[in-house]
Formats: structure tokens, sequence, C-alpha cells
């Protein structure tokens, strides 16, 4: 069925929640509302609200709570309505869900999954329109994948849920409902820490991840008019991070360009380029350039396109290094 | 008729203020198209139109202040459902663009042999190892068969780590014919012997299967090309039936009718090349097999208790990352010795 990512994520909970009597799934407005974005929609209708449970507007307790269900035999899926409201949660996050296995040597685990909107297009005011997926991926303990579809929204979710460590799930608002795909409801959960390659090409591999991939993928086919061929890979799994496709990629393309809406200084994007730098230099024509926002505070709405990476910045990027390679 | 109404933009707020229309009453529009801007507590928010159809009023002014759920359009059309996108905040595009329905490739896709051989040609041809000082004017495309020996001869190349051991064997020979069957005998019984050399290796996985089976691969030269036929079951063949199934298979080599399925499977090669000329050889084992006997050119000796024999001169190729030097000087001991007995 021809669905949005939205409608999958929707899918991929209810499938979740039919499989396995102990998942959860809870956050502000998910239940009676259908959830900020309609995620959950018809989910407290099927499951009932000891299953879809609306919480307080309280971060820093929907993540306690979710640990606590966790450590408890539950798998709880919990919601923060944009990753700019995940601060408070981190404490329980960084400090419990990420090390709960290593401090009890294996007796507990915490297979809990966080599903949050994140990055920028859809006119937001502030705090709604962040990528600080880096700080996530910085803390050993922490899963974390990025959606870029339908198709791998409803597959990495699955995975998420099905995994027994705690996985941060990110979804990009402006793809939420402005793709539609074929997702079949067949349980199938994607690979955690693989790589996905939605288009192969010759002479400059396109690293992104979230919304940013449907921009690469676009650039891509603007670059083909070039002559130029362009494979790009959807990341997806941010942490662990398959750096094996992506060196391979590289070494027959010779030249990397990492696309992330996140800011620049810090981003995900340089610790790939440093791993391709120590991994494949022998195999760089040019050095692994970056485009990004710029180091600032993501802006109100009219700078917004200013602010995000865009295709033509792909383009550009992308016509510079093989012009000087 | 139907009456498009303002839709909860998410949280449950309670009302919003109409900025902008973009249509007027009169208008035909599309699903999606841009209807009307209003304004909440936090952002404006675009509206799109829930259906296709002919907008007969609008029912808000600019400024009005609109509760959720109240009128806001009046079409000339039967309605369809409006979507409820959701969202307190900001505006959500509405299904712009689809996606490509090819999808996309899980991990290391590329770890095809194909793939990584035109990787690394990339590679060498970057590093300037090869490439430009190989390339000549005119010439032609090689035919399918000499493109498979080609890329065939440069993988086992590539991967095996040949060692080849030379000797003789005085033999009893009554004809060419026999010689081959006579051959096979010999693979079949060193393979008995030492059954390390028939046998597939997969580098990749340092994976060895020994076979019960003897298989042997025979290399047939042709006008075509070269052809290598197998000879399935080898160790269930009687001499007649080996020689029978051995002019066969040379003979659909000639005429170019060998099957794939007459050509796969070998667990052992053999390479009669002497029967042109030449006396000694290093022939190359073919992955996955780890062993090829090649058989040179035969001279007439006389020894010194005075019978006359011919001496076949032979060449033994192992693979050295699955056979040991010892194991190939036994099996080729064994070879040597059922040739002698005749």
């Amino acid at each position: 069925m021809q669905m949005t990512v939205v409608e999958a994520v929707d899918l991929a909970l209810a499938r979740a929640l039919s499989e396995d009597d102990n998942v959860v799934v809870l956050g502000e407005d998910v239940g009676r509302n259908g959830g900020v974005f309609r995620a959950t929609v018809g989910l407290r209708e099927r499951f009932g609200p000891r299953r879809v449970i609306d919480t307080p507007l309280a971060e820093n307790l929907i993540a306690g709570v979710a640990v606590g269900m966790a450590t408890q035999g539950l798998r709880p899926v919990a919601e923060i309505q944009f990753i700019g409201f995940m601060y408070a949660a981190l404490e329980h996050l960084v400090s419990h869900a990420a090390r709960l296995r290593n401090r009890t040597r294996g007796r507990i685990t915490c297979p809990l999954t966080l599903r949050m909107p994140f990055g920028g297009g859809i006119h937001a005011p502030e705090h709604h329109s962040e990528s600080t997926e880096a700080l996530l991926t910085h803390i050993p303990g922490l899963k974390v994948l990025a959606v870029s579809s339908p198709q791998t929204a409803y597959g990495l979710l699955l995975a998420a849920i099905r995994d027994p460590d705690p996985v941060i799930v990110l979804e990009p608002e402006r793809l939420y409902r402005s793709l539609k795909a074929e997702v079949p409801d067949d349980g199938q959960a994607l690979p955690i820490g693989q790589c996905l390659t939605w288009r192969e090409g010759d002479d400059v591999t396109l690293v992104s991840w979230g919304a940013a991939v449907q921009d690469c993928l676009q650039a891509a086919e603007l670059l083909a008019a070039d002559n130029i061929s362009a494979e790009v890979i959807d990341v997806a799994s941010l942490r662990p991070l398959d750096m094996a496709t992506i060196v391979e990629s590289v070494r027959h393309t010779g030249r990397c360009v990492i696309v992330h809406e996140a800011c620049r200084t810090g981003g995900f994007g340089g610790e790939i380029a440093a791993q391709l730098v120590e991994l494949a230099f022998a195999d760089l024509l040019t050095a692994p350039r970056r485009v990004t926002a710029p180091d600032v505070i993501v802006p109100y709405l009219k700078l917004e396109p200013h602010y995000l990476p865009g295709v033509a910045d792909i383009v550009a990027a992308v016509s510079d290094i093989m012009e000087s390679s | 008729m139907s009456i498009f109404h303002l839709p909860d933009l998410g949280e449950g707020l309670a009302d919003a203020t109409v900025v902008r229309w973009h249509v007027q009453a009169g208008d035909d529009v599309r699903a999606e198209q841009l209807l009307v801007s209003v304004e909440t507590d936090k952002a404006i928010v675009d509206i799109p139109s829930p259906q296709s159809g002919h907008v007969e009023a609008l029912l808000a002014r600019e400024g009005q202040v609109v509760p959720t759920h109240a009128p806001l359009v009046r079409f000339a059309d039967q309605a369809s459902v409006s979507t409820d996108a959701g969202s307190v905040v900001g505006h959500l595009p509405q299904q712009e663009a689809r996606l490509s329905p090819q999808g996309f490739l899980i991990g290391r896709h590329r770890h095809t042999e194909a793939r990584l051989q035109q990787t690394r040609a990339r590679r060498e041809s970057r590093a300037g190892v090869a490439g430009a000082d190989v390339r000549f004017e005119g010439g032609e495309p090689l035919d399918p068969m000499r493109r498979a020996m080609a890329e065939h001869m440069a993988r086992a190349h590539r991967e095996i780590v040949p060692v080849t051991i030379h000797d003789e064997a005085l033999i009893m020979l009554p004809d060419v014919r026999a010689l081959m069957v006579l051959l096979v005998k010999a693979l079949v019984a060193a393979s008995r012997a030492e059954p390390s050399l028939n046998a597939w290796y997969d580098g990749d996985r340092q994976y060895r299967k020994l076979h019960d089976a003897v298989h042997v691969g025979i290399a047939v030269d042709t006008v075509h090309g070269l052809y290598v036929p197998v000879l399935h079951h080898a160790e269930q063949l009687s001499a007649e039936e080996m020689a029978r199934r051995i002019d066969e298979l040379k003979q659909m080599a000639q005429e170019r009718r060998l099957t794939a399925s007459q050509q796969a499977g070998a667990t052992l090669t053999l390479s009669n090349f002497g029967s042109v000329a030449g006396r000694f050889a290093t022939p190359l084992v073919m992955p996955p097999q780890v062993a090829i006997l090649g058989t040179g050119h035969l001279c007439d000796v006389t020894t010194v208790a005075g019978d006359s024999r011919k001496q076949l001169p032979l060449s033994l190729t192992v693979d050295h990352r699955a056979v040991t030097g010892g194991e190939a000087a036994r099996f080729l001991s064994v070879v040597m010795a059922t040739l002698s007995a005749g």
C-alpha cells in the first residue's frame, strides 16, 4: 500500500503492539489526540489506554518512565514531540538507559525506543527544527537511527523496537507527508548498522541521512544531466555506523560529499570524514567535503531556506570537487 | 455541495485567525493547492485544499477569528474526506514528490566480483598503474569466449598462491587415447591417496571442501578457444566408459555444443598441452579447485633395463593456500606410480 512516512510509523507501531504484548507507546498526546504529527492515530482505540499512554508535558518524566518500564520487562516506545525538547530527557538516556547493561554486567538491559521528529523545513518556531543528533551519536550504549522515507520509517522503527538495547529513531519532519511509497506490512525490520544505497554511481559518493537523503537523490538527478554519476548512500544507522559500505563506495568513486542539516562544527559528518581519511586516504582523489547548515541557531521560517543545505548547495559542492580533482 | 471546516491544527487549539485567502469564490482548485493562511498562537499555518473542485464561497473574512471545526469554504462538488495532518506548529509539505519505486540496496552491495573488478580498474588507472600506456589504436573487442578466458585467468592469477612441481613418468603406452584414460585413472588413485588435492577452497571465508567424487576437468584446445568439459564421477567409470565419454566431450567442444552443466563442477583439472609441443609448464589452478596436472610432450627413451618406454613430463600446480608441499609431492608420486604400472 502507498503511504507517507507518518502513516508508515503508525503502521509499524500497530504491528509492534499487536506482535508483542510488552510493547507500550507513551508520550505527549500520543493517545486521544493521535500524536502531534498524527503518527499514533488509532492506536489507543485499538490497543487501549494501558498500552497507549498519554503523558504530562514533561520529557524528563517520559524518558525516566520509559527506562523504568524497559528494565522491568516492557518494551516502551516513547515519543518526544520534537528533538529540540529532548534535552530534559538526556539525563535518563545518557546516565541510565545507555549504561544499564554495562552497569549490571548484562543482568538488566534497557530495550526502549525513543522516537523524535527532527530537522527543519516546516516553517516552525524555535526549538522545533533542530538536528542535534550528534549529541546522541557521541554516547556509547545508544543506537541512533535516522528515517529517510516511508520504507525506512517502517523497517527501522521495527528494528529499534525489537532491539534489546536503547535505540533512538529520528524522523524528519519535512518528509512526514511529502513522500509516498509502497510499504508492505510484512513485519520485516531493516538491519541496524547497515547503510542503504538508494542510487549507484561512479564519480562521487553522496552520504547523508534523514530528509537530506531526498535532497541528495534530487541532486544526483540534476548531476546526471551534467554527466556526473553520483552514488547516494543513506547512512540510516548513525550508531553503530557502517563505514565498510561508505569506504567501499569511496574506493570506487574517489570522491565524497557528506550532507547534513545539523550545523557544521561537531556534526556527525565530521566523524564520517575523519574515518574516511583514516580508512581510505589513498583512494580519495580529493578531501571529503561537507555540505551542512552554518554554525548558528536554527532561524525562524523566513531565514530557514537560507539556513538549510539544499539541492543547489549539493550540486555546487559536487561540481566544485569534480573540477578540482 | 460540501463544506470544508477549519481542521484541528494540533494540540486542540481553539481557533485561528484568517490571514490571507489564496483562492476566491468561483475558482477551480486542485487537491493540495494552497487555500488559506491562518495564524495560530505560534505560527502562520498554510492550509491546502482537501479536494479538487469548484469554490462556491469563502465562509470567513481575512482577519476573522475562526473556531476550530467551523465552516471555512463551500465547494460545489461532493467532498472527499480531508487529511488531518496534525502539527501544532509549522506546515508539513504535502506529497510534493513520490519516491522512485526501485528502493535501496542494503549494506555492502558492491561486493560482487564484477563490481570489485571495476573498482580495481578505476583505482589502478587513478594510480597510473594501468590504462594509458597499454592503450593502442585499432583492434577489436574480444569475443565472449576469449573474454571469459581472460577474466578466469586473471582471477586465478590474482587469487591463488601457485606452486608447481615437475617430474617425469616412464610409461608403456599403446596410444594417445589410452593415455587420457590412464591419466584420469592416475588422478583418481592419487585423490584417494591424498584427498586434499581433490578439493575446493574459498579464500574469502577460508573454507575447504574435500570431495569423494572425482570430477576431472579436461582442457580442450579448439579453434574457437579453450574449453574445459568435465568428466563427472571418473571414480565410477570403467576404462571403456572413460574413453568413450572423453571422446564425446572433446567432440562436443570442437563443435561448440557443450552445455553449461558439462563444463561445471570440476574438482581437478587435466591439461594435456604436450600433445602439441612443450615439455614442462606452470599451469594455472582454477578457483575453487586447488590443483591442476599438466602433461608435456612424450619422448621415446630406452631404459637401463633395455625395454622401450616413453617418458611423460608432468607439471603439477597446487594452490599453496590450501595444499602443503608434502601433500602435492605425495599426490604426484601416486600419479607417477599409477602411470608407470600402466
